[in-house]
This record gives C-alpha cells, sequence and structure tokens, in this order.
C-alpha cells in the first residue's frame, strides 16, 4: 500500500465492547501507513466510550496481540479485547 | 489433535489421551466448572463467548511454551463456549510429565496463563433473569 492511499481495516468488537458499540463489527478507513496506534485514535473519536476504557482494553492485529505501533494493512482484522474472563 | 475451542461437551478422557505415552509418569488434569455465585450474585449459567480462531492460538502457543519450559511435558487445553449449565466444564486441561513437580507446576501455568491471555468472556445469567459480561477473571 502506498503512501497517501486509504486502506481498510475490519474492526471486531468483542464481549461488553459490542454490546457498548451495539454491533459486533464494523468497516474503518486509514490513512496509509497505519499502526494500531492511529486505528485506536480514529476509533475514539467515533465511539465516547472507548476513549476511557481503552487503558485497560488489548487490541489484536490479525489475532496476534499488537502494541502502539503494529502495523494494520489493508484488510487487517483489528479487534478490540475487553479484559478476558474465560476459564 | 483435536480442537482447542469446542462448542459441546469436552471429551475429557480424549484430551487426558493426547498427553499420555509411555514417558509419563505424572498426569494431571484442572477442570474448570461453571459455579453457582459470583461477587454475591446468584449465577444460573454462563454463556462462554470467545474470538474463536485467536483463542486457539493463544492455546496453541501456551501448549507450546509449555513443552519449552518443561522439556517432556506435554499439555493440551480445551476450551468450550455457548451456554454452560452449572457444574459443566468450560476449561479441560491435562498435562503429562515424567515426575509429578513438573506436572503440578505445568498445569498451574497453564490454568493461569489461559485465564489472562486467551480471548474468552463469560456472560453470567442470573437467577432473577438479568445478565451482565464479566470484565476480568
Amino acid at each position: 500500500m502506498m503512501q497517501g492511499q486509504t486502506l481498510r481495516i475490519r474492526v471486531l468488537f468483542f464481549a461488553i465492547a459490542g454490546e457498548l458499540a451495539g454491533e459486533s463489527s464494523v468497516e474503518l478507513e486509514l490513512d496509509s501507513p497505519a499502526t494500531a496506534a492511529d486505528a485506536e485514535e480514529k476509533l475514539k473519536e467515533r465511539y465516547d466510550w472507548l476513549g476511557k476504557r481503552l487503558s485497560s482494553y488489548r487490541i489484536a492485529v490479525d489475532e496476534e496481540f499488537a502494541r502502539a505501533d503494529t502495523p494494520v494493512r489493508d484488510g487487517s482484522e483489528l479487534a478490540i479485547i475487553p479484559p478476558v474472563s474465560g476459564g | 489433535m483435536a480442537d482447542r475451542i469446542v462448542s459441546e461437551m469436552i471429551d475429557c478422557k480424549a484430551v487426558i489421551d493426547e498427553v499420555v505415552s509411555n514417558d509419563s509418569g505424572a498426569v494431571l488434569t484442572f477442570a474448570g466448572t461453571v459455579r453457582n455465585t459470583n461477587l454475591g450474585r446468584t449465577v444460573s449459567a454462563i454463556d462462554y463467548h470467545a474470538y474463536e480462531s485467536m483463542a486457539g492460538k493463544e492455546i496453541e502457543k501456551l501448549e507450546n511454551e509449555i513443552a519449552e519450559r518443561w522439556p517432556g511435558v506435554q499439555a493440551r487445553i480445551v476450551h468450550r463456549i455457548g451456554r454452560l449449565e452449572l457444574g459443566e466444564t468450560s476449561v479441560f486441561i491435562a498435562v503429562g510429565g515424567a515426575h509429578r513437580e513438573e506436572s503440578f507446576a505445568a498445569l498451574r501455568h497453564a490454568i493461569d496463563r489461559l485465564k489472562e491471555e486467551a480471548p474468552v468472556w463469560k456472560r453470567e445469567l442470573y437467577d432473577d433473569g438479568s445478565e451482565a459480561w464479566l470484565e476480568g477473571s
């Protein structure tokens, strides 16, 4: 993906995040190149509830836990992971 | 090898069979079951949800991590999702090692790390008809 182009990713909301978002997934457009942090910023603009919760949430990109600088690519799947409670 | 995330009753015997070998002298299991109270509320059932594809990968990573940390020890972990009634098994772990010390340590590690890393969530259903997502543990 070239500089200045738009990339589209799929964002998945799990558990309480899905309830708060009112949907389990959305498509998000980002300017390329983009990182997980860029996606978070854009999502915080769209979802008020997300801003104060993100510090305790984790993000996964393409099924791997991500860091702020993890790159997202066109077609990536980004998951919003509230504190887990399996077991 | 059996699936790590399943939506029907866990076949515990099959999970145990996968870690038993002629080298194993200490085979341990852990079953997490649905309990009737949590944080002072009366729970009537739990609906488990997972990011299934990622949870399967995280569990596989954990099994591999255990095999590296305790050479000769094998761990198999299966988590069930969907609605579970009281007393039903939500997670089953089998660990096989040559001696009990490493098997106990690996089993403890397996359940502790699973609860921290696997993208799985409980939605508790209460006796008054209400429901809530649990955030953490």
